[in-house]
């Protein structure tokens, strides 16, 4: 099934199955704050001390730069989230959805969540096409597709593979992913993994590798560790690794599930996917930075703490205790996701390479 | 110096700490805020021994103490014989005490960032600096924060402390009612076992008898206080705030609000036989979210200088219904689901201009708490809700703990500004 339509449905946070957003008929599209970002024109509707992503957002929709969007899909993640839901409805000439997300992971959940996500389906299908268990199931297969390619890619052995067709690595690779139509994105995915499926796994990477942990980051930030071929930048955070990671449920051709079969597994793929912060299981973040720390070859992290998200506050503690007496140095920066502080951030980011490369040799 | 500063300057140092788990000092307490306190009204001179029996408990481990944060059912705690303290609160105490800037800077070395509530960061530091009792059981709600939960997984990592979160969604249909109902019947479940008390339904019954009277006597007080003048003002009523977070489901709140209603008539009654000198009472606010819990001339400037009397606060309203024992989990849940705070901004605006209406109010005044986002976030929303309804709205930015993010001088000229707005509408 292909979306013919050139409708655009936003959405800003991973918990977000675009799977339903595809399947009612409509592109979806992950809202970030792009190299252009910039808050003003949000000032009147959410106050300075509030995240920055929310207030970028905000303007930039109010600004029309981006066309043709039908509506967006607001994940009740945090409190800015909430918050951007509540002044989003007086922004523009599109309809904006509340999406309730559990914080925890138990079957009770997951039920919620499955609820939750028909709503999702009734709402957009209504200003769409109806979602059905045909529908669905076919939009399924194609990110489960895309996810298999992703897969490939997301290997630290093929890396040379993904700075070849992204320069950026892996943000550059979640940000295109999320922002193209599944069709497409997959299509070059395949090229691109076709081309090289010989070379990519053969050789052996000894790189060193910073794991850049905390709060999404702009195009900005990510820039700054652009061109370091000695180094592989594992971004774990939702404009990298958490969303690039999400599994796809396996849809069956030869048993064709209900819909309700297929919302639940969505729901527990979502529920499931590397975790963010915000999730209530304390150990369920912890046990996934150890095995970030242990199975890979962390020579150093940088944390960034998005400035006013107190869900990155709390996880950098978490972090500063986990890596406490490992050796492995921890940066942290704090940036409102813009161009603002780039020069004194990219000196302390440089310095601190240089002291990774030190400890190294 | 007087014994109160004699005592506040003591807690300052390093003494502190073991002054605070002593229980002379508890029975010196009762005897300079309690005994000797100069109270309006006898309700608060009982919440404040309540106050100190329940921190003294805390502090002296009588039985094991568990952190509550704002807004979590706290029955939960008084069905299992727990003894409730809320980091929270002892963060506001702290100001009070002029401790929070030690606690605050120390919070900085601990790696909190400085960009996070003032209320959490004390409450870290007071406990890791061992100001704080430290807990048994952690128990934190998603009710309207994320800083909370937060804090308390921290903590209950340091601690090494069971921990339980309430997930707590934004609707508040039946499945949202049954995702937080199947939680807490999860919580209790599990504090059965720790506990080794099973939750009977006399247990519930009389806790809830407890919640539903001290419900009761709430709605009389409310009610009392929509009589113009106002029988009690903000200074006297936000103090009533620590029996919502703490006190549901013990005996002495219901006890507390029942006298409270008795004093309440007195003064209505009194009111209305007497010549009612209007000058104390020049236009009447509602107060949203908290206020600042170091010295501060905020509520009195406006309650006594400008006579802007504080008719009712949004944080001791009752919104729920009473609580049916035979389903207890179901009837905690409505309450924490329905809370006007709770989800789409919505709630809070109808919440807001229903009790505007009833209290027949004049202005609406928000502090804004620095490092809320659930509080602050939606603040220009509401602001432009309000103004649409010729209801004259006023955000004052500031923080409750950290009296150098509080600049008097602008807070000064903007309050008075409100006040000519006032003037030039109903004057």
């Amino acid at each position: 099934m292909r979306n013919k339509s050139n409708k655009k449905v936003g959405w800003l946070c991973t918990y977000t199955p675009e799977e339903i957003i595809h399947a009612a008929g409509f592109t979806p599209v992950r809202l970030l704050p792009g190299s252009g970002a910039f808050t003003e024109g949000s000032e009147d509707l959410l106050p300075p001390n509030i995240c920055p992503y929310p207030r970028r957002i905000l303007s930039t929709l109010r600004s029309g730069i981006l066309q043709n969007m039908e509506g967006v899909v607001v994940a009740n993640s945090c409190n800015a989230m909430l918050h951007l839901y509540n002044v989003l409805r007086t922004a523009g000439d599109f309809f904006v959805y509340l999406l309730d997300v559990p914080r925890k992971l138990n079957d009770q959940a997951v039920d919620y969540f499955t609820g939750e996500l028909i709503r999702l389906a009734d709402y957009l299908g209504g200003r769409g096409q109806p979602v059905t268990a045909e529908t669905l199931a076919s939009s399924l297969s194609l990110y489960r597709e895309r996810a298999k390619y992703l897969q490939k890619l997301t290997d630290l052995q093929c890396y040379d593979l993904l700075l070849s067709a992204f320069p950026s690595g892996y943000h550059e690779l979640a940000v295109e992913a999320s922002g193209l139509s599944p069709e497409i994105f997959t299509a070059k995915l395949k090229r691109l993994v076709e081309k090289y499926s010989s070379g990519c796994r053969t050789q052996q990477d000894n790189r060193s590798l910073i794991l850049f942990a905390g709060g999404l980051i702009s195009d900005s930030l990510s820039r700054m560790l652009d061109g370091r071929r000695e180094l592989i930048v594992y971004p774990e955070n939702c404009s990298g690794m958490r969303y690039l990671l999400k599994k796809t449920p396996f849809v069956n051709p030869d048993r064709p599930a209900t819909a309700g079969e297929l919302y639940r597994a969505i729901s527990r793929a979502c529920l499931e996917k590397p975790p963010c912060p915000r999730i209530f299981n304390t150990s369920t973040r912890e046990k996934y930075f150890r095995n970030l720390l242990d199975t890979m070859p962390v020579k150093g992290v940088i944390y960034h703490d998005l400035i006013f998200c107190d869900l990155c506050h709390y996880d950098y503690l978490l972090l500063q205790d986990l890596l406490a007496g490992t050796g492995i140095p921890l940066l942290k920066v704090k940036t409102e996701l813009g161009e603002e502080d780039s020069g004194q951030l990219q000196t302390r980011v440089e310095a601190f390479l240089e002291i990774v490369s030190q400890e190294e040799q | 110096m007087s014994i109160k500063a004699q005592f506040n300057e003591r807690l300052k140092n390093e003494l502190g700490r073991k002054l605070l788990s002593s229980p002379v000092t508890y029975r010196l307490a009762r005897e300079i805020f309690v005994r000797k306190g100069n109270f309006a009204f006898e309700a608060k001179k009982k919440m404040t021994a309540m106050a100190l029996e329940q921190a003294a408990e805390a502090y002296q481990k009588k039985r094991p103490v568990a952190w509550t944060s704002a807004f979590f059912p706290t029955e939960m705690l008084y069905f299992f014989d727990l003894i409730p303290f809320a980091p929270e609160v002892a963060a506001g105490t702290s100001a009070a005490l002029e401790l929070s800037p030690r606690l605050i800077r120390h919070a900085e070395s601990m790696g909190l960032s400085a960009d996070s509530c003032s209320f959490h960061r004390c409450a870290a530091a007071g406990t890791d600096l061992d100001y704080f009792p430290h807990p048994d059981f952690l128990m934190a709600s998603a009710h309207l924060c994320d800083g909370a939960p937060h804090l308390f997984q921290y903590m209950a990592r340091r601690s090494r402390k069971p921990l339980y979160l309430l997930d707590v969604p934004a609707g508040d249909d039946d499945r949202a009612l049954h995702y937080v109902a199947d939680q807490l019947a999860e919580i209790a479940s599990d504090l059965e076992k720790k506990r080794g008390i099973k939750l009977t339904d006399d247990r519930i019954a009389a806790v809830f008898e407890a919640s539903n009277r001290a419900r009761h006597f709430r709605i009389e007080v409310e009610n009392l206080r929509t009589e113009v003048p106002a029988p009690l003002n903000g200074t006297e009523g936000l103090a009533y705030i620590y029996l919502t977070l703490l006190g549901q489901g013990h005996p002495e709140t219901a006890a507390i609000y029942e006298t409270l209603t008795g004093e309440l008539k007195e003064v209505v009654k009194k009111n209305r036989v007497e010549t009612v000198k209007m000058d104390h009472e020049r236009y009447r606010l509602i107060w949203l979210h908290l206020r600042p819990y170091y010295s501060s001339d905020l509520i009195s400037y406006l309650e006594n200088e400008l006579k802007m009397v504080i008719a009712a606060e949004e944080m001791n309203l009752v919104h729920w219904p009473p609580l049916d024992p035979e389903k207890p989990f179901i009837s905690l849940a409505r309450r924490v689901i329905l809370h006007p705070g709770l989800g789409p901004i919505e709630r809070r605006l109808k919440f807001i201009i229903k009790n505007y209406h009833r209290y027949r109010a004049h202005g609406v005044i928000h502090f804004s708490h620095w490092g809320c986002r659930q509080s602050v976030g939606s603040i220009l929303f509401l602001k432009k809700e309000l103004q649409k309804r010729n209801i004259p709205f006023l955000a004052v930015d500031g923080d409750c703990i950290d009296g150098t993010s509080f600049p008097w001088g602008q807070v000064l000229t903007r309050i008075d500004s409100f006040y000519e707005i006032m003037e030039e509408l109903y004057a």
